[in-house]
């Protein structure tokens, strides 16, 4: 069986008084008109609200309308106790001021700044990783004659030997009658001779 | 809450960068095959922006790459030969990579650069694109390692005498003189270097490229070289325009031992009668002492000027510039015997002295100094 569920006292205190916000008004309103055992509950807060004087109802004169309160009092008491707690904390080490929780701050501009560059920088490097980190040398290059597009490797032309310099660095190339051709590099920089030798047959 | 998503969005990009850093280098493709037992280690293969095209039935694959060895030997390295295969059987499928002049210590790294083109066919078995095997290790005690596929064995050993030979000359004019005289012998041969002319040459395929000037054949000049074991008796050539074919060689063994291969170097003269130094050719021949043997190819060179016009040859002439002995001994012409009148001018420096020059121009007499005395 399921279980009528009603609206709860405040609720209905603060609909009887107009002060719910829009959407809950709206709500309680919609319950409340269905609901017989609410509806009583509305109807006597309404009639305790219009029984009540105007000035009870005023926040800055709830002191003189509860003339049976020693408000000063109560003031100074609470001052105390505070005090007290501070000057007990701090004798015992812990921080003056009580860690309040932060509200919900918004993001500082260095820290987009940080994670922007953590893109540029993830970007860079497979950028980079994957960029020569040479100048390439071509020393030989092997194929004068590459068969064109569609024609059989077989049946192409002939190839030959061209040999690529490199602008800088000392090259000589040679071929000889075996068809081989050679190209010697070195490098002025490490002393390093590089002889590379591509055969025909 | 607030950080996930530029953490996520950073995790995800690293994983792009990642991603497309694989998908250029493709390390499957490649493949360095040291032998288990080699005095010589992998220690790390970047290959760069290396990549391959498709062009028509076949492959065009440009390597840009630097490995990085170790000597796991006991042994000095002087030098490394590696073969770099795309295709065997392809035209420009296979190329070699020779590191003459080299000091490796045992347990040093040194690095290895390697740029160059091969072609292969563009449907082949599968498996990696290019093997990376090693031809040889030259040791400082002059012993070889590896299978010679390529007669690296010839290549290495020949660099490192010729540069031990040089060294030594250049060692002499610095205790003779000092550093002025070393000086004075290197911008000799910088003098010589710049005034030589130089001459492209490219292999070509057997078989005339060109039908507007008639080939003839014409005969070889040979040059003999003082105390050298083999003798080039005579010879001829095929010459159209600006290309030479086919030649024959007749050689001889004047020497007592056993001969396995010799090197003719050549000499081209053009139309305007300059000479030219236009390579060598190896030669794998078996000679016993005291016996003669006809040596030919059938292969053709272009020759062009630095310009890249075609040179027209007239006239060509060779010279034995070494010879290997059945046993792995190895004949050099001294250097007294390079001061032939007919070579001087023309004759390329050798590649040590290039290099040594080279490092004068770049780093100074000192730099040169100190490789003289380190290889001395």
């Amino acid at each position: 069986m399921a279980r009528q569920l009603h609206m709860d006292a405040p609720t209905l205190a603060l609909l009887a008084g107009g002060e719910l916000p829009f959407w809950r008004r709206w709500n309680a309103a919609w319950h409340v008109r269905f609901c017989s055992d609410c509806q009583a509950e509305l109807r006597k807060f309404r009639v305790l609200r219009a029984a009540l004087p105007a000035e009870a109802l005023d926040e800055s004169a709830a002191a003189d309308a509860l003339p049976g309160v020693a408000w000063s009092v109560f003031e100074a008491e609470m001052r105390a106790n505070i005090r007290l707690g501070l000057t007990a904390g701090a004798l015992a080490g812990e921080p003056e001021s009580v860690p309040q929780p932060a509200p919900p701050a918004p993001v500082p501009f260095w820290r987009w700044a940080t994670v922007c560059g953590a893109l540029v920088f993830v970007l860079g490097a497979g950028w980079w990783l994957g960029t020569p980190r040479h100048t390439p040398t071509p020393v030989v290059q092997s194929v004068l004659t590459l068969p064109v597009e569609g024609e059989d490797a077989d049946a192409a032309p002939p190839a030959g030997f061209e040999l690529l310099i490199p602008a800088s660095g000392a090259a000589r190339t040679e071929a000889d009658f075996n068809g081989a051709t050679r190209a010697r590099l070195i490098d002025g920089e490490t002393g390093r001779v590089t002889l590379q030798q591509v055969y025909a047959q | 809450m607030r950080n996930k998503l530029p953490i996520s969005l950073r995790l995800g990009l690293a994983l792009l960068a990642v991603a497309a850093l694989s998908a250029q280098t493709q390390p499957g493709s490649y493949r360095v095959d040291l032998p288990p037992d080699a005095p010589l280690a992998l220690v790390s293969a970047d290959w760069g922006a290396s990549r391959a095209t498709a062009r028509g039935g076949a492959m065009l694959l440009e390597l840009h790459s630097t490995l990085q060895l170790r000597n796991s030997g006991a042994r000095r390295i002087r030098g490394v030969s590696l073969l770099v295969t795309a295709q065997d059987s392809t035209p420009g499928g296979r190329a070699s990579l020779t590191l003459p002049s080299l000091d490796i210590d045992s347990g040093d790294s040194f690095p290895v650069r390697l740029d160059l083109r091969l072609m292969r066919p563009l449907q082949t078995a599968p498996g990696a694109m290019v093997d990376v095997q090693l031809d040889g290790i030259l040791f400082d005690d002059l012993g070889f390692y590896g299978p010679n596929r390529m007669n690296a064995r010839r290549a290495l050993l020949a660099w490192e005498l010729e540069a031990r030979r040089d060294r030594k000359a250049l060692l002499a004019a610095l205790e003779r003189g000092g550093g002025e005289a070393l000086r004075t012998e290197l911008l000799g041969a910088m003098a010589r270097m710049a005034s030589q002319p130089r001459l492209e040459v490219q292999a070509a395929r057997a078989g005339r490229a060109t039908a507007l000037e008639p080939e003839r054949e014409v005969a070889l000049a040979a040059l003999s070289l003082p105390a050298s074991p083999v003798e080039l008796l005579s010879g001829s050539i095929r010459i159209a325009g600006d290309e030479a074919r086919a030649p024959h060689l007749l050689l001889r063994n004047v020497g007592s031992k056993p001969v396995r291969s010799v090197e003719v170097s050549w000499l081209v003269r053009d139309s305007h009668g300059r000479e030219y130094a236009a390579g060598a050719l190896p030669a794998d021949v078996d000679l016993a002492p005291g016996q003669t043997r006809p040596a030919a190819r059938d292969g053709a060179l272009r020759f062009s000027l630095p310009g890249g016009a075609p040179a027209s040859v007239t006239a060509m002439s060779g010279f034995i510039s070494s010879v290997e002995f059945a046993d792995g001994g190895m004949w050099l012409p001294t250097r007294q015997a390079l001061q032939n009148p007919r070579l001087q001018g023309v004759l390329p420096l050798s590649g040590e002295e290039e290099r040594l020059v080279e490092l004068y121009r770049r780093k100074g007499l000192d730099a040169v100094v100190q490789q003289l005395q380190k290889l001395r």
